[in-house]
């Protein structure tokens, strides 16, 4: 016990409370910091780099929920039934969740990149006109991300939803089956609502996960073009080694984890008062 | 009973072109490796796989040999230490009767949820202060921090199938609490032990950001650090802004040791997660 405590201790508490305490500072990392009260605060919420990264951040967050969600839980009712190879199936989707983000990012530029090789092949089909250039036009970059963060996320999601299928009581199902429940009045009434625990689970990694995001804007698109795909996590990088504004990183830092906090706890609230007891 | 077999083999081979498709990157990246500079964006140009040039240029980098050593002596001690100390955690927190359990299960709660970078700028002078900066153990510790909350919980989650009445026996027979902990109630974590080494390892091997950030000074490479410098690094052999090929193989090279821990261990690691999801 004495150990971990020690390590969150002094590795969590200590370093939050220091971040708290020097986002109300001007220190720029070197010399003595002074108290600027919520002067940071306040600039930071004027700062459009700042708002911009918020936007950028809800864009992905809210997409992942929406996007991943179905189509994990889709994937796990599939998984989870009687098809055949379905070990090897679950292993194939799994695979993205285990590779290294730098990884993956650079498979996905040489895609995707404007002379690359997703152009290649829809100019050699003869049905694209003209190249799309996926990372670097303000309309589509997003998306493009979004794309892989769902590619990237869907597998992991899966697994949390097949273990709350596979804790589902089968004799619910034969209760249904004598009352003549099917299909799709058994998914609404039975499997949904006690597949909630995992819903909750998943989206709160989702969450947490999505808000955080840095490696792969990182060095996929450098927050570019311009600043759509720019995320707080890449800022606060940026703030800290850039600018050498240390105090105003640690606002953001101490900004950025309010606003994870705030929607953690909504999200909780919200998905736990649909759970059910068995 | 004959067209639901027919849609069923249908359905099956539907399932395995879709995943298939969601292997392809992966396939890129192979295919990419094998190839040279020129046709690195040409999908239909053969790869050529008796070349290994572009696994020549990996090995040439200076930092390559060391990055690798380096990062598997990180996941190596991490693990321990993580083992080691979450296991006691979990253990005291789940037997506990206070309420201090949840006041701690909060602490873990938010060490999980905060972003490593808002702290970044501290740990940062923490380092600089400790002369610790760009070392091995201070990232450890970094990694540490991040991740014990999360493994004690993994380890109270498991604490609770085991019968109190082992302990008191133990403590009947004339066992400490040490000696009960280390000889009767660690080996029956096992399970825990194993979920935690198969789940955390890929959180290790895969960082970047720590290394990004603590190992700044580029003395001590790790692997996803040398695969971002790699860039420039082949960058100012051939001239070119960045050498894809090169690049793909180091990627691969990587991704080898983590992917076969992964087909390896892959029925424990799934298990293991959906266990800590249902009992964390």
């Amino acid at each position: 016990m004495v150990p971990v405590l020690l390590i969150i201790a002094a590795f969590v508490v200590y370093p939050f409370l220091s971040s708290v305490y020097y986002s109300f500072t001007d220190w720029n990392g070197i010399s003595k910091p002074n108290f600027v009260g919520l002067l940071n605060y306040k600039n930071l919420l004027k700062d459009i780099s700042f708002v911009h990264s918020l936007r950028n951040i809800l864009f992905f967050t809210v997409g992942a929920i929406v996007l991943i969600n179905p189509l994990s839980l889709i994937l796990a009712l599939i998984l989870n039934s009687k098809i055949k190879g379905r070990s090897a199936l679950r292993t194939l989707f799994y695979l993205p969740s285990v590779i290294s983000m730098i990884v993956i990012s650079n498979i996905w530029v040489i895609i995707l990149a404007g002379d690359g090789l997703l152009n290649k092949v829809v100019d050699l089909l003869g049905v694209g006109g003209q190249e799309i250039n996926w990372l670097g036009d303000y309309d589509k970059t997003p998306w493009a991300l979004l794309f892989i963060i769902l590619w990237q996320g869907v597998g992991n999601s899966a697994i949390f939803y097949i273990a709350g299928l596979q804790s589902i009581p089968q004799d619910l199902y034969e209760a249904a089956d004598i009352d003549g429940a099917v299909g799709w009045t058994r998914f609404t009434r039975i499997t949904f609502p006690l597949l909630m625990p995992a819903v909750t689970i998943v989206t709160f990694f989702q969450i947490s996960g999505t808000l955080k995001l840095f490696d792969l804007p990182l060095i996929m698109t450098k927050g570019g073009p311009g600043d759509v795909t720019l995320t707080p996590t890449m800022l606060i990088y940026n703030q800290a080694f850039q600018y050498n504004a240390a105090g105003y990183a640690t606002t953001t830092g101490v900004f950025l984890l309010l606003i994870i906090f705030v929607i953690s706890a909504l999200q909780l609230r919200l998905t736990r008062s649909k759970e059910v007891e068995m | 009973m004959k067209v639901q077999a027919g849609s069923r083999i249908l359905g099956t081979g539907l399932m395995f072109f879709v995943a298939l498709l969601f292997t392809v990157p992966f396939i890129v990246l192979i295919l990419s490796s094998f190839k040279d500079e020129d046709h690195i964006f040409d999908p239909f140009y053969p790869p050529d796989f008796t070349n290994f040039e572009n696994y020549k240029m990996v090995f040439a980098s200076p930092t390559f040999v060391p990055a690798f050593l380096n990062t598997i002596m990180i996941c190596a001690i991490t693990l321990i230490i993580a083992i080691i100390v979450s296991s006691m955690a979990g253990y005291v927190v789940s037997r506990s009767k206070e309420r201090i359990f949840k006041w701690m299960y909060i602490v873990f709660v938010f060490a999980l949820i905060i972003p490593a970078q808002t702290n970044m700028v501290v740990f940062y002078k923490m380092g600089t202060s400790l002369g610790m900066m760009n070392t091995i153990p201070f990232l450890i510790l970094i990694y540490l921090s991040g991740n014990v909350a999360y493994t004690s919980m993994i380890y109270a989650g498991f604490t609770k199938s085991i019968p109190r009445q082992l302990e008191e026996a133990a403590a009947i027979d004339g066992c400490g609490k040490i000696r009960t902990f280390v000889s009767i109630i660690f080996p029956l974590l096992m399970p825990a032990t194993a979920t935690v080494f198969v789940v955390e390892i890929f959180w290790y091997w895969n960082d970047f950001q720590g290394p990004l950030i603590y190992l700044s000074n580029g003395d001590v490479p790790t692997l996803m650090l040398e695969i971002y410098n790699f860039k420039s690094y082949v960058g100012t052999l051939s001239y070119s802004v960045t050498s894809w090929a090169p690049v793909s193989a180091i990627c691969v090279v990587a991704t080898i040791p983590i992917l076969l821990f992964f087909l390896f261990t892959q029925k424990y690691l799934l298990k293991g997660l959906a266990m800590g999801a249902i009992k964390g």
